[in-house]
């Protein structure tokens, strides 16, 4: 082995040492505005549940107060919680920058840096995650403390430990997906519009602009085979005590293959996409 | 026969005002569609993105509807009259305000030197500067969804029912309008918080439902005070008769004004602008 050419133990020390700074100056960069930065962190995805809560309570008014499925009013209300704290901690797609360095012609710069490009983005999603599971542990102490009534318990110590498996596993899956929707700015130019109707489908499949059990069972189905369900609602339903480890074997199965078909998809659209680049920008 | 008597001082002013600002408008269309045919498969995208958009939010209510015959007093019918004029808002935003997305970076980077010193007034040259030929596209589909709602909820063609119509139109665009330069305004206070965007996204998911859902108070609330409800839902209202035609005369006469202070307001807070503020 060429001394100048470093151990596969010794480029893991370094990527993992990249990725820790490069997650650190990601915070800094994130709290320079501290306004901004309080602002976004607490009221990021609070919006739509409170809607969704006022739109449901009148749905179950018109009902009598009668459930919706297995859907109680009361659960109903506690999806809406869970939802808005998961949804904190899913990545979205203004993590990445990469297809406007793209379109900007910026990449040139990383690829002769001594390590891989991936690496900075990893860390920013890192970074985002650890911030996002502080704030939310925050906001359900005091949620527990100010609503001990009201506030949604894990139906057990599996049912927590699996749903913050899926979670953030399907938020990995969900960062690959941004990420190879960025890489397509090789050949599109222009891909924000594919960041949004991914967003809309995100979001409806789930079930965070209505909860899927009000949607027609085919529907619930079909959505059980996809990645977004198994970010926020199954971890919800599974929390709530609603499915259970049958369920989360599923939801880890569904997960676990769509990060490999990313995965793969990120490395094809990176090493295809590099070689389309021409470093001059628009 | 006396010779016609010329036009007041003030009214050839605001008529050489309204040329020059159609002119301008003119321009953005031209720079739009020149800009639309650089990026073809955009345009494509855009509107599928709308579409999607709009998909979603039918697909929700049906769905709800499949629980309930009423939600919050509005039948499924109605509902979608109510959003047939929220795509048409959408719509409408995205043929003009395009540009309001990039107010934060804007200022950050100090690119607002040149709406600044132009002979112009600053919020309609910045705020009407890009011109989306896509968003037209998604606005006949928008309208196209409304027309189909108002047939299918009984809204009798007659000669109130159109003046009901076209006020409804032009109150949801310009209810966009004081949202999107509302909105920014909090740009100017708080540099790089994007609360703008996050006051859209927030308020947007109010404006996507009848605010009758929210009770009374928070309903007068978005309709008098934080004017969400100009969006779709007292628009809604005139189309489907459930306020009367002197009242919706009335409230679009309190939006128009309304309008204008903000405007106003906008200009002032531009003054903030320091050509770098980060």
């Amino acid at each position: 082995v060429s001394t100048f050419e470093p151990t596969l133990r010794g480029r893991l020390a370094r990527d993992a040492e990249l990725l820790w700074t490069s997650a650190r100056y990601e915070l800094a960069k994130a709290t320079a505005f501290r306004v901004g930065f309080l602002v976004r962190e607490l009221l990021r995805g609070l919006g739509r549940p409170i809607a969704v809560a006022f739109l449901l309570l009148a749905v179950y008014d018109a009902r009598g107060g009668a459930p919706i499925g297995e859907l109680s009013r009361r659960a109903a209300l506690e999806y809406l919680v869970l939802l808005a704290l998961v949804e904190k901690v899913v990545a979205h797609e203004r993590l990445l920058d990469l297809h406007e360095q793209i379109f900007a012609g910026y990449v040139t710069k990383y690829l002769v840096m001594p390590f891989r490009f991936f690496a900075l983005p990893l860390a920013r999603f890192a970074q985002y995650t650890a911030t996002q599971i502080v704030v939310v542990v925050l906001v359900w102490i005091v949620g527990r403390l100010a609503l001990p009534d009201l506030w949604p318990r894990p139906a057990s110590g599996v049912a927590l430990a699996q749903s913050i498996v899926l979670a953030l596993l399907g938020s990995y899956g969900l960062f690959l997906a941004y990420f190879v929707i960025a890489c397509l700015a090789f050949w599109l130019d222009v891909v924000w519009t594919l960041f949004v109707m991914t967003r809309f489908l995100v979001l409806f499949a789930a079930g965070a602009v209505i909860p899927a059990a009000m949607m027609p069972a085919p529907v619930v189905e079909a959505l059980r085979w996809t990645l977004p369900y198994w970010t926020i609602a199954g971890p919800i339903e599974i929390y709530a005590g609603r499915a259970d480890t049958a369920d989360f074997l599923r939801g880890l199965l569904v997960l676990g293959a769509s990060v490999v078909v990313l995965e793969i998809l990120r490395r094809v659209a990176w090493k295809r996409g590099l070689r389309r680049y021409g470093g001059s920008g628009m | 026969v006396s010779p016609r008597p010329e036009p007041a001082a003030w009214k050839r002013g605001a008529l050489a005002w309204l040329a020059q600002h159609l002119a301008i408008a003119r321009e953005f269309v031209h720079i739009g569609i020149v800009r639309k045919a650089q990026f073809r498969l955009e345009f494509v995208n855009q509107v599928v993105m709308d579409c999607f958009f709009y998909a979603t939010h039918v697909l929700s209510f049906e769905f709800l509807f499949l629980h309930v015959d009423t939600i919050a007093g509005w039948t499924q019918s109605e509902v979608r009259v109510f959003l047939g004029l929220v795509f048409a808002s959408d719509a409408f935003m995205m043929v003009w305000h395009g540009q309001s997305w990039m107010l934060g970076e804007d200022l950050k980077k100090g690119n607002l030197d040149s709406v600044r010193v132009r002979p112009a007034w600053s919020v309609f040259v910045y705020m009407f500067q890009r011109f989306s030929l896509e968003g037209l596209a998604n606005m006949s589909i928008a309208l196209g969804y409304f027309g189909y709602a108002c047939a299918r909820s009984d809204v009798a063609p007659t000669l109130d029912m159109a003046w009901r119509i076209a006020l409804a139109v032009l109150l949801c665009w310009w209810g966009r309008t004081i949202l999107v330069v509302l909105f920014s305004i909090t740009e100017f206070h708080f540099v790089n918080a994007d609360l703008a965007r996050l006051l859209h996204n927030v308020f947007s998911e109010v404006t996507d439902r009848p605010l009758d859902v929210f009770g009374a108070r928070m309903r007068q609330f978005f309709v008098y005070v934080l004017p969400v409800g100009a969006l779709a839902h007292v628009p809604a209202s005139i189309v489907l008769g459930r306020i009367g035609a002197l009242e919706a005369l009335a409230v679009a006469a309190f939006y128009a004004l309304l309008g204008l202070g903000v405007f106003r307001w906008w200009k002032r807070s531009f003054r903030r602008y320091e050509s770098a503020m980060s």
